[in-house]
């Protein structure tokens, strides 16, 4: 199973998730369903952005357990 | 505005279908029975017993035959209403079309059996006019048929869109 370490990343950067959500370009309501493991998919171009705004690789983000 | 209109042009064509029905109900099955079985006439005798029965158990079976279209036709003012609020594709709607499938299905199954026992009785003499009601009925369900399968695609996919970032 597939997860999501936003959370983490989250707090290494010391973001907020509002910041989070402004600087990638995604509403609350979709940053929460990251955070909260529901996500179904990401597009190539949000986990980019994560990335670039979070300043990490994507297996810093995504983990399989 | 669209999910409006296209809300509003359903239940247009339901309350188009709806007054059809209540016609065939209330003006055609009592007048297409009495034909066949009083006739016309310009001395009128009165009316048997045998003809009573004929008469009375024909037009009971076609309304309560017509019961079902009724309600797949509320069930469909529901649908509409679920286009107006732009939440159409989800399971349950799909659930919706094919329970009015069967519904429809069952329904001229007893439709066409019922109308040929009347043949078989002399009783129909408008036995093609209830064959065409059958075919375009037979018709009607396929589509709901199929409408509730590529509904229930559309209703995953979009799940799926709403998970996905």
């Amino acid at each position: 199973m597939i997860v999501i370490n936003v959370d983490v990343m989250l707090a290494k950067r010391k973001m907020s998730v509002t910041e989070l959500s402004e600087r990638v370009g995604l509403t609350m309501a979709n940053i929460s369903l990251l955070k909260n493991g529901k996500v179904k998919a990401i597009r190539l171009s949000t986990l980019n952005k994560l990335c670039e705004v979070l300043e990490c690789q994507p297996g810093d983000i995504l983990e399989y357990k | 505005m669209k999910n409006f209109l296209f809300s509003a042009i359903l239940k247009y064509a339901i309350i188009i279908l709806a007054i059809f029905g209540l016609i065939t109900c209330a003006l055609w099955y009592p007048l297409s029975i009495s034909l066949t079985t009083v006739g016309l006439s310009v001395d009128p005798a009165p009316i048997t017993q045998a003809e009573n029965i004929e008469f009375w158990s024909q037009l009971i079976f076609y309304w309560l035959t017509s019961v079902p279209c009724f309600f797949i036709l509320a069930l469909w003012w529901i649908i509409a209403g679920k286009v107006k609020r732009g939440s159409i594709f989800t399971p349950g709607t799909a659930k919706t079309f094919k329970l009015c499938s069967v519904i429809l299905s069952i329904d001229l199954s007893v439709f066409l059996i019922g109308n040929q026992i009347f043949a078989m009785l002399g009783w129909n003499e408008f036995l093609v006019i209830y064959l065409i009601i059958f075919a375009v009925g037979t018709a009607v369900a396929s589509l709901l048929a199929v409408t509730a399968h590529y509904t229930r695609l559309a209703a995953t996919l979009q799940e799926e869109m709403e998970y996905t970032v």
